[in-house]
């Protein structure tokens, strides 16, 4: 049995009158990388907060035994004026790490955030995706053997997100740190986390490996109708506003399917209008738009329908993003707008066993 | 493993433990280091500013206030070195206060990210403070040997009235810091509070011989009464001592225990306000 590095004891906060986290018990061992999953407000980041000692607890205890580094947000916080390499040690100082132990790690950060050759330029005249890059680059090579890491992989272009979860599969694990890890997407939490926690209202409400707890977070989450955000959370220009979605109950792997959007609002121009299919745990899977597919349906119209002739899904959940654009324009966008549930079908006549759901594409082989 | 964090809901609200003191020492080195880094860049003159501006201050202050007070030659004089004296322990207490009392809420983005000792900021501004004082201390030391007033016993009496200086106007930063997370009003106020406070402190003159009670009372209870007379006595050896220069000087100590205990009390809840 390795050594437990983080142990807590019906740990609890309360925040403005609440309790935002309760009688949470949790243990992590050396070389464990753990998973926190919920709702946003289910108590994840309140955790965290806790454990990194910027909370005090209202009750329970917890017992940290090694050193941690935070990774709270690894964006922000440098200074514009002084140079990348006086960032870091001013960030090291934060976790209590030495200017020596950041200067040998900081060759190696450097090279994989690429900007090796800029370490002594003042940071702002990084582009933010090269502060970005440092950011997590540093984070990662902290000589620190417990990590608190939240939303890290929200960071940078996809190829750098890619390369961080690689890195963080890789090495973390083989370097026995511990890590405690939230994320917002449930494919990475199934890629790099050994066990998981899901938490809601505060509450441990269940634990286990990843694939079995992220399976039936999803269950609960997709059974639940879902209410769209009002036009006034909701993000683009608000020209035009979605009104509904209808869509058809019974898809079907191979099958034709259907999608009516309809809106309003006084919009003058071009309509796009965008469905992003993605797997439940947020992943994206294809899009369907109105514009690429060669309508040029006037904002006007109030609505438009997509048809598919043969649904390239295999069998699953996945959800529905829509956004609206106006000549180039976003106007609206309503995430997880809809739930569709594919049932199992032939696609061109053949059976495609998948264990979990994914897009399916038209494919000749020589 | 030698780190071992043990934190239970219980723990009275006053204990730190080990290990975040050697954080904070690093955490306020650091910072120190990173505004002293800043200060010059992009000006020409660079590290020469920190020696014109005490000689620039003493000599302008004492040639208008001496016009004002219409002091003869030999009053010019003793005015100068009076002024010259008490002024570098000013700045430096004025500084920590000035600097260090906003140094959470300018530094927000990282204090609720990151769980160091809060009086570390203002440590670091201290520090930064420390290194203007002491450079205008050796100006006005070359000086006073030159003029042949400065008292021999200047090398042992500083290091005390400089040490008086920082604890207490890290009491008053950590106590108006504390305060400024939930009500930033303090922070507004404060540049017309200092700005009174010079006028009222006895910086340029030595301190009145005011009577123990009303406007008297609160007059004795302004640290830096002990600071500019404290000064005056290591450099000049002066030394119209009072009975109620104790009372300067307990307030002092006592507004760095007030200040710390009220910036802890407040730590646990700083990432909640801010």
């Amino acid at each position: 049995m390795s050594e437990v590095r983080i142990h807590a004891e019906n740990l609890g906060k309360q925040l403005g009158g609440r309790w935002a986290l309760r009688k949470l018990d949790l243990s992590v061992r050396a070389g464990e990388v753990v998973g926190i999953i919920g709702a946003n407000g289910a108590g994840k980041s309140t955790l965290l907060k806790t454990l990194s000692g910027l909370l005090h607890p209202d009750e329970g205890s917890y017992r940290i035994h090694g050193r941690m580094a935070s990774l709270l947000e690894v964006g922000t916080g440098f200074h514009p004026d002084l140079s990348g390499r006086e960032n870091a040690y001013l960030r090291g100082a934060l976790l209590g790490i030495t200017r020596s132990e950041i200067q040998q790690i900081l060759p190696v950060a450097a090279e994989f955030a690429g900007i090796s050759d800029r370490l002594d330029e003042p940071v702002k005249y990084y582009s933010s995706g090269m502060q970005v890059r440092l950011g997590f680059a540093l984070s990662a090579h902290l000589p620190a053997e417990i990590l608190l890491v939240d939303e890290v992989l929200a960071v940078g272009d996809a190829a750098f997100q890619a390369k961080s979860l690689d890195f963080m599969e890789s090495h973390w694990k083989s370097e026995g740190r511990s890590i405690l890890y939230v994320a917002h997407q449930l494919y990475t939490v199934r890629r790099i986390c050994d066990r998981v926690l899901w938490i809601e209202g505060g509450i441990l409400k269940m634990q286990g490996p990843a694939d079995e707890v992220c399976d039936a977070y999803i269950e609960r989450t997709m059974a639940q109708p879902i209410a769209w955000p009002s036009a006034a959370e909701r993000g683009g220009l608000g020209g035009i506003r979605a009104q509904q979605l209808d869509v058809e109950v019974d898809w079907t792997t191979g099958n034709p399917a259907s999608v009516r959007v309809v809106w309003n609002g006084s919009a003058h121009g071009t309509a796009d209008v965008r469905l992003s299919v993605a797997r439940s745990d947020g992943a994206p899977l294809t899009l369907w738009s109105s514009l690429q597919s060669g309508l040029n349906k006037p904002a006007e119209a109030g609505s438009a329908t997509v048809r598919i002739p043969e649904l390239a899904l295999s069998q699953g959940a996945y959800t529905l993003h829509l956004r609206l654009f106006v000549d180039g324009i976003l106007h609206d966008e309503v995430r997880d707008a809809a739930v569709i549930h594919v049932a199992h079908g032939l696609w061109r006549g053949q059976v495609y066993p998948t264990p979990r759901p994914m897009a399916l594409q038209e494919q000749h082989w020589i | 493993m030698s780190d071992v964090r043990e934190v239970h809901a219980s723990d009275p609200w006053w204990t730190l433990d080990h290990d975040s003191a050697r954080v904070g020492r690093r955490v306020a080195g650091a910072f120190a280091r990173r505004d002293i880094q800043l200060r010059y860049v992009q000006t020409r003159l660079g590290w020469l500013w920190a020696l014109i501006q005490p000689v620039a201050l003493i000599a302008g202050l004492t040639l208008v206030l001496g016009r004002v007070f219409g002091l003869p030659d030999e009053g010019l004089r003793q005015f100068g070195l009076n002024l010259a004296a008490a002024l570098p322990g000013w700045i430096w207490f004025q500084y920590i206060v000035s600097q260090g009392a906003p140094s959470l809420v300018h530094n927000q983005a990282l204090v609720v990210k990151s769980a160091f000792p809060r009086t570390a900021l203002p440590n670091a501004k201290a520090l930064v403070g420390l290194i203007d004082f002491a450079v205008a201390s050796v100006v006005v030391g070359t000086g006073l040997v030159l003029l042949d007033a400065a008292s021999p016993w200047a090398v042992v009496r500083l290091p005390l009235i400089a040490v008086f200086t920082a604890i207490s106007g890290l009491g008053w930063a950590y106590l108006l810091a504390a305060v400024s997370v939930r009500r930033r009003d303090v922070l507004s106020m404060l540049p017309v509070a200092l700005q009174v406070l010079f006028f009222v402190s006895p910086v340029a003159l030595p301190s009145a011989n005011f009577d123990l009670n009303g406007w008297g009372l609160i007059y004795w209870l302004n640290p830096a009464v002990a600071i500019a007379d404290g000064f005056r006595w290591a450099w000049l050896d002066w030394s119209v001592w009072q009975p109620a220069h104790a009372l300067s000087f307990a307030s002092g100590g006592i507004i760095f225990v007030v200040g710390l205990l009220s910036l802890r009390y407040q730590s646990r809840r700083i990432s909640e306000f801010l």
